[in-house]
């Protein structure tokens, strides 16, 4: 008789999932999934409001990234508004989104996944938590939290409030930056930068550490997608979309992010409501890519600041020979390295005297009935594409989040780690096991809290299949 | 003088889910002395704030009560906290202690009556009565 091993809901990732590992008669895994139960209609909710509204309201889909939704939102504005916007609003708006980089990521780093890797997969549950990290290394667990507080004060500072500020707006920003508040800013500078180098330090620790765990990690070929600057540096604000596959070839390249339904389809799958984001020349589900840190370090040609160009280096030599880390455990070292980038280049956007000007908004009416805005997000690119009326009343949102980007290869990952730590011949499912698998989705530090959507078109499927595959019960809403 | 911070939370597209982000609002107004704070979700910076309080109230929608319910609540680190997304009130109290070596002297979650959580930017005019209620069940509470 087969069986099914479910664990609900997967801890320490935002929102709710649910991972189903399928065994046979033999113990041997035969299948693994990763749900996502949690659904959310902002799409629908967002028809009828103003276009001037949506930063706003975006933002408030998620907790933890609403800088993301608020800066994504304001770009499609613009481009509804056709608008450039003025130069100190556009640096302005890149500070915003480094803070919003660093507070994520040191939340994923510091409190999410660092417990798994000081404490160890085996280690009690009970403890293997950020109070254990506490208990193990109070002061990296207080500095995770301090460096996680002073992205929050840069999002505090610009927008007034720590979440859900409407302070970017078509066509700019509502406030200008004033000397003092940025001088604080630069306060924070040197311990940030002290945090994250203790960060690489661990995390290099950690790829040791786990040396024979790593390889079953996520280890695939994927494709990897994300914006790009004009001259292939990192890029987190602006700039095209470039392609590359598991060989380390980009595939495609300088394209226009503003046409992104041409490149990427949305599979939808009966047991998940998280959709399944492809890339439609290779077509549903070879077209599986990645997005966030790993595909953002990968793509990149360079990183502008040195710190964090030095990292890269070293990062890019984990690939071996074919160019491309295609391992889903560097999500992490991606990830520091990304921190890392976001201090240094918060220090150098502070130093410029143009975030000081006080010409922050480009005023216009409606002049295009269609936008699309293009960030990236913590977890990769998000997309936000409205259309309106002639008075700029949406018709129609769809949001294209990082989270749903790399459900394919979630999924993959965690057939991979089931399958392989999972004995069938010792029949026993431990708890370091089933936490690999949890690490495993961890890697990409999913926020299925706004991840979910398309109300009206909820695929809800309950089937109960016996041990010889015979569906004996089946609902569908 | 006791420092007192009331922390107001719940997601304001999801109706009465935001009561407790309405009352903080609202407490602010009508104490500008105490320091409040509205917020989506708790997160775990708030740790260090709570540390250098004397009081702190927690205020949060609640399903399956009818009046708003106060309970003092002291730290505990459980087993899966923090989740991020559903840091309690409690763990956020074992990170100030175990961090800041300092907790309020008192600690309380205040629950406000909720049962509308459709897409609302508006209470549920029963959680609206509710919320006012809280805000005068918390001024009561700083006079204890």
């Amino acid at each position: 008789m087969s069986k099914t091993i479910t664990l609900a809901p997967v801890t320490r990732i935002e929102g709710h999932a649910k991972i189903t590992i399928q065994l046979d008669d033999n113990n041997d895994v035969i299948d693994a999934r990763f749900h996502v139960n949690e659904f959310r209609g902002f799409e629908k909710f967002t028809e009828g409001r103003l276009l001037w509204e949506m930063p706003g309201i975006t933002s408030r889909i998620c907790g933890i990234c609403p800088a993301s939704h608020l800066l994504t939102s304001a770009k499609a504005g613009d481009d509804i508004l056709a608008v450039e916007i003025p130069e100190t609003a556009e640096k302005l708006r890149r500070l915003l989104t480094l803070a919003q980089w660093l507070q994520s990521h040191a939340l994923s780093f510091f409190h999410l996944s660092a417990p798994d890797f000081l404490l160890g997969f085996d280690s009690n549950p009970a403890t293997r938590n950020v109070f254990g990290l506490i208990a193990a290394d109070k002061e990296f667990a207080k500095r995770g939290i301090r460096l996680r507080k002073f992205g929050q004060e840069i999002i505090e500072i610009l927008g007034s409030r720590r979440i859900h500020t409407p302070w970017t707006v078509p066509g700019g920003v509502r406030e200008p930056l004033d000397s003092a508040k940025k001088d604080y800013m630069l306060s924070w500078i040197p311990e940030a930068k002290e945090t994250v180098g203790l960060a690489l330090d661990a995390v290099k620790k950690i790829h040791k550490k786990f040396a024979k765990e790593i390889p079953e990690f996520g280890n695939f070929r994927s494709l990897l997608v994300g914006l790009v600057s004009k001259d292939g540096g990192l890029e987190y604000y602006d700039g095209t979309l470039r392609i590359m596959d598991g060989n380390g070839n980009t595939i495609a390249d300088k394209l226009d992010p503003k046409k992104y339904f041409e490149y990427f389809g949305e599979a939808v799958e009966p047991w998940s409501y998280l959709k399944f984001p492809y890339y439609k020349p290779f077509d549903y589900p070879k077209g599986m890519y990645r997005v966030g840190p790993l595909a953002r370090v990968n793509i990149c040609d360079y990183i502008e600041t040195p710190l964090a160009e030095a990292e890269r280096k070293v990062f890019k030599k984990l690939s071996g020979n074919i160019g491309v880390v295609n391992n889903s455990f560097y999500y992490h070292y991606a990830r520091c390295i990304e921190m890392l980038f976001a201090v240094e280049k918060i220090e150098m956007l502070l130093n410029e005297p143009a975030l000081l000007g006080t010409n922050i908004r480009s005023q216009a009416s409606i002049n295009r009935l269609e936008g699309v805005g293009c960030t990236e997000a913590p977890r990769g690119v998000l997309f936000h594409h409205y259309h309106v009326n002639k008075d700029g009343v949406i018709q129609k949102a769809n949001l294209i989040i990082a989270t749903a980007q790399n459900n394919i290869a979630m999924n993959r990952t965690v057939r991979q780690i089931a399958a392989h730590f999972i004995d069938g011949k010792k029949g026993k499912i431990t708890e370091g096991i089933l936490n690999r698998v949890e690490a495993g989705i961890r890697c990409y530090d999913p926020c299925l809290s706004c991840s979910t959507h398309a109300l009206g078109q909820m695929p809800l499927h309950v089937e109960l299949v016996s041990a010889n595959g015979e569906v004996l019960d089946e609902v569908r809403r | 003088m006791s420092k007192v911070l009331v922390i107001g939370y719940g997601n304001t597209l999801r109706g009465d889910d935001a009561a407790g982000v309405h009352a903080a609002g609202l407490i602010a107004k009508r104490h500008p002395e105490i320091i409040c704070v509205c917020l989506h979700q708790l997160v775990p910076e708030l740790a260090e704030q709570i540390a250098e309080c004397d009081i702190v109230f927690f205020i949060d929608a609640q399903k399956d009560i009818t009046q708003t319910n106060v309970r003092l609540v002291a730290p505990s680190a459980d087993a899966d906290q923090p989740r991020t997304h559903f840091i309690s009130p409690e763990s956020l109290l074992a990170l100030s202690q175990l961090l800041y070596q300092h907790i309020p002297a008192k600690a309380y979650v205040v629950g406000i009556p909720a049962s509308q959580f459709e897409f609302s930017e508006e209470l549920s005019a029963q959680t609206d009565q509710a919320m006012h209620e809280c805000v005068a069940v918390v001024e009561k509470y700083l006079t204890l």
